[in-house]
């Protein structure tokens, strides 16, 4: 997959034609940190999920665990 | 186009994807206009990812007290989640939530929130937050935050907010202002005093003044030169 490829699989959309227009290597970068951000995100909401569970007052606590995972 | 513009965007794209700006260095030939539609792209990608874990932090601040979802929120989400999960409030439950947690938290917030989804959720804030968190971005002297969101304002909470600000301080924001096309309606809001105070902070901000200045309307322009 070339480097425009790689950005249009990682934004699941057609990068603007000034950035499509830059080399290679630059749009193959860009898509791995357009990765990278969605993986750190989902890491963060998992910790964040798991941290919230422990803040929450004992009482509401129930409540909070079914909304969050259901 | 300025050299300026292109800066700024790299910097709002660097913090949507968690980079410094000089990691996204290889982008400085793209127009800003083209980086911009860029940083729609990356944070609708972001936000879809995830778009249902969003929904459920949004739907926790409506099922539980104001008074916990703010302490949750302050205690165990990161500024960019927090940002994230406002995209899913009400203006209204985004103001309650507000009202409750520091200017400094709300500074850290507004500094990943996009403004291209958020602009109607703000607009729930109650102004003196909004004021509180525009006096610490100055302080911090972060006007890309600012200027992405100035814009959005109802015209009362952007007065309110000016007074918050120098004559420096509101040159660089309105140079990295995302909407350009309100500086003339905002410039028409300076007090006297206002405008004395910027037209004293344009010594050595010149590339901003004239910046600004292009953009006002004949009678705006002749009252700032």
């Amino acid at each position: 997959m070339d480097g425009l490829d790689q950005l249009r699989d990682a934004l699941r959309a057609e990068p603007p034609a000034g950035i499509a227009a830059l080399p290679e290597d630059t749009l193959a970068d860009l898509a791995g940190l357009v990765r990278e951000a969605r993986r750190n995100q989902a890491q963060q909401l998992g910790e964040a999920f798991e941290a919230t569970l422990k803040h929450v007052p004992f009482p509401v606590r129930g409540i909070v665990r079914k909304v969050l995972v259901g | 186009m300025t050299a300026a513009e292109t800066h700024a965007e790299l910097m709002k794209l660097g913090r949507l994807l968690g980079v410094p700006p000089a990691r996204l260095s290889g982008l400085e030939a793209a127009a800003p206009a083209d980086l911009r539609a860029l940083r729609g792209q990356v944070g609708e990608r972001l936000f879809a990812a995830d778009r249902e874990a969003f929904a459920r932090v949004g739907l926790l601040a409506r099922t539980i007290p104001a008074a916990i979802s703010a302490k949750v929120a302050e205690k165990v989400l990161s500024p960019m989640l927090a940002a994230r999960a406002t995209e899913s409030l009400s203006p209204e439950k985004a103001g309650e939530l507000a009202g409750r947690l520091p200017a400094s938290f709300l500074a850290d917030v507004a500094q990943h929130l996009d403004p291209m989804r958020t602009a109607d959720v703000v607009v729930g804030v109650p102004a003196a937050k909004i004021v509180e968190v525009a006096a610490e971005l100055a302080r911090r002297e972060d006007w890309v935050t600012m200027g992405e969101f100035v814009g959005h304002l109802p015209a009362a909470t952007l007065r309110a907010t000016m007074s918050a600000l120098d004559g420096a301080a509101m040159l660089q924001v309105w140079f990295v202002l995302d909407a350009k096309d309100r500086l003339d309606e905002i410039a028409a809001m300076l007090t006297d005093e206002q405008a004395a105070a910027l037209v004293a902070a344009a010594d050595g901000l010149d590339e901003q003044f004239a910046d600004l200045l292009a953009h006002l309307s004949p009678e705006q322009r002749a009252r700032l030169s």
